[in-house]
């Protein structure tokens, strides 16, 4: 039960939703993909940032230290060439300024407090121009005293504290974004893992269905030739046993007409001929009378022996048992003999002595019983021939008339069932049938059988 | 006129009493003995023959076993001089001529022949 279920609902699944599925799950690959690479440059973007914005407050409060320090070595010194890193460093200070602004322009987090960084640089940067004028000026007093102000030293320690913190958050956060940058990643591999897995166990079961699937359509079509070779092995047996009632019936038929001929041999026949005998006797004792007596007995004479003939045509018809006693030969010829007399047609019979068994003797006979029956019926002939001969290992009987003839594709025509059992009996005794005939043609009927 | 003592071998009781019957009452002829088959018959003819009494012999063709043929051919062996036709219901040329060259001095259909069998008979008698 498990199992029909089961592959019901995965053929259910396979057959509608497997296409989609599989698009979806592709699709789904991508946005994965495409979503941790835009995190990652996020973050990267993000982290550059912070670093850019770590320098640029680094290098100003570093730029302003040096100015400060070479002020103060010259200032004690009175040499120029402590004033060298002085020079240097204001060369660079716009451009740190510029990349300080830019920093605050673009940082939303630190952007106040680099813009005050910048502003208290500027003060710095200004309150160090002027005491350098005024000791340039030679007055020294005033530079002191400018410098007492702590207007500078107040500047340049907001500056520490404001950069200080600055840089304390950015590394901070530059921390914690590898925390996230770490989290990117394996998010994206346990989604792309998964995904995969899913498309694996999809494939697997996709290909698990279509081995049930040719499974079943084995076990149909194996039970589908085991139905046919039911049938045929069916139909085999149903054909042997209708042919083997065709024979009984035949078989029945025979004894039955053998009977019949035996009876009206016997008995009919004795007591036809007993009175025959008894007509002679009276004859004898009325010969000396005239008339009427001489007349009834030569009508009643010729009644019985109208009698004695229609005996012998009808048993002739049923069962000829001149065939056991007399042979095939002489029971042809007298077949012959008679159907000449009663259908006045000439009859020109060439037979053969051919010894056969009984049964294809029988079959032989009967098979020119019906030809020639046929022929009294349908044919409207003038001339017949029957002939039996033997040929090498096989006897062979020609019935041939020169009469109508018939289309031998229409079955209805031919006689049918006549002539189908006059096929069946000589097939049966291991012999063949051939029926020749055109309208108009006369017809030809040949069997050969094995002697 | 002697009588003619004759032998009938015939195997329908009906034909055969009737026969008799006939024979003896349209001609000379008596009838000594019958038998229904070929062996039997030759069996009989052969004591009859050894006994010089028997004239004519009356054969049917067909019999309960055997065939009148074979009564024929043991009449024409023995060397008897009695003589022998052949009575049966299928007299075609074919049965004729086997009888004929069998032995048989005639040949009679049982039912159109009757008259001429009983000729027969009393031209015998007459000889």
């Amino acid at each position: 039960m498990n199992d029909a279920r089961s592959s019901r609902w995965s053929s259910w699944v396979s057959s509608r939703y497997v296409g989609p599925l599989a698009v979806a799950l592709s699709v789904m690959v991508l946005v994965v993909t495409e979503s941790s690479f835009r995190q990652m440059q996020n973050i990267s973007t993000d982290r550059e940032a912070s670093v850019e914005t770590q320098l640029a407050v680094g290098g100003l409060r570093r730029a302003l230290l040096f100015m400060e320090s070479a002020k103060r070595g010259y200032m004690l010194t009175g040499r120029k060439d402590y004033l060298e890193p002085y020079v240097q460093q204001e060369a660079a200070f716009q451009t740190l300024l510029q990349r300080a602004e830019r920093v605050a322009a673009r940082d939303p987090d630190q952007g106040a407090r680099v813009l005050r960084i910048i502003e208290l640089a500027k003060t710095k940067h200004s309150e160090m121009q002027e005491v350098l004028a005024r000791f340039d000026r030679g007055d020294r007093d005033g530079a002191i005293d400018l410098t007492l102000t702590d207007l500078g030293r107040e500047a340049m320690s907001e500056i520490s504290l404001l950069a200080d913190d600055v840089i304390r958050e950015e590394i901070a956060f530059y921390d914690h974004s590898s925390f996230a940058r770490d989290r990117v990643v394996v998010g994206a591999r346990i989604g792309i893992w998964l995904l995969v897995l899913l498309c694996v166990g999809g494939a697997l079961s996709l290909m698990r269905l279509a081995r049930s699937q040719e499974r079943e359509r084995e076990e149909y079509l194996r039970q589908l030739h085991a139905e046919r070779d039911r049938l045929d092995e069916e139909v085999t047996q149903r054909t042997a046993e209708t042919v083997e009632l065709a024979r009984h019936m035949e078989r029945v038929r025979e004894d039955e007409r053998a009977r019949l001929a035996r009876e009206l041999h016997d008995e009919l026949g004795g007591l036809l001929t007993a009175a025959k005998l008894d007509v002679a006797r009276i004859r004898k004792r009325i010969q000396d009378d005239t008339g009427t007596k001489q007349q009834l007995m030569a009508h009643l004479s010729e009644s019985l022996d109208a009698g004695i003939k229609l005996k012998r045509r009808i048993i002739e018809d049923l069962r000829p048992s001149s065939l056991s006693n007399l042979g095939l030969r002489a029971t042809l010829q007298i077949q012959c003999a008679e159907f000449a007399e009663r259908s006045e047609l000439p009859v020109d019979a060439q037979i053969e002595d051919v010894v056969l068994p009984p049964e294809r003797a029988l079959a032989i006979y009967r098979l020119v019983q019906e030809a020639l029956t046929n022929v009294a019926k349908y044919a409207d002939a003038t001339r017949v021939r029957v002939s039996l001969r033997r040929v090498a290992q096989d006897v062979e009987v020609v019935v041939e008339d020169n009469g109508r003839g018939f289309d031998t594709t229409l079955r209805s025509s031919s006689g049918g069932h006549g002539l189908q059992g006059m096929h069946f009996r000589i097939r049966s005794c291991g012999g063949d049938v051939n029926i020749r005939s055109a309208p108009g043609a006369g017809t030809t009927i040949r069997a050969v059988l094995p002697v | 006129m002697s009588q003619i003592r004759t032998f009938l071998v015939e195997d329908s009781p009906v034909i055969r009493s009737n026969l008799v019957a006939a024979l003896e009452d349209l001609a000379p002829v008596q009838v000594v003995g019958y038998a229904e088959s070929a062996d039997d018959a030759c069996h009989q003819l052969r004591e009859l023959q050894d006994g010089g009494e028997c004239d004519l012999v009356i054969v049917d063709v067909f019999l309960k076993s055997g065939s009148g043929l074979d009564v024929l051919r043991c009449l024409r062996e023995s060397g008897t001089p009695a003589r022998r036709v052949v009575l049966t219901n299928y007299a075609t040329t074919e049965i004729r001529n086997e009888c004929l060259s069998l032995g048989a001095q005639a040949v009679f259909d049982k039912s159109r022949d009757i008259d001429a069998l009983v000729d027969y008979c009393n031209s015998v008698a007459g000889d």
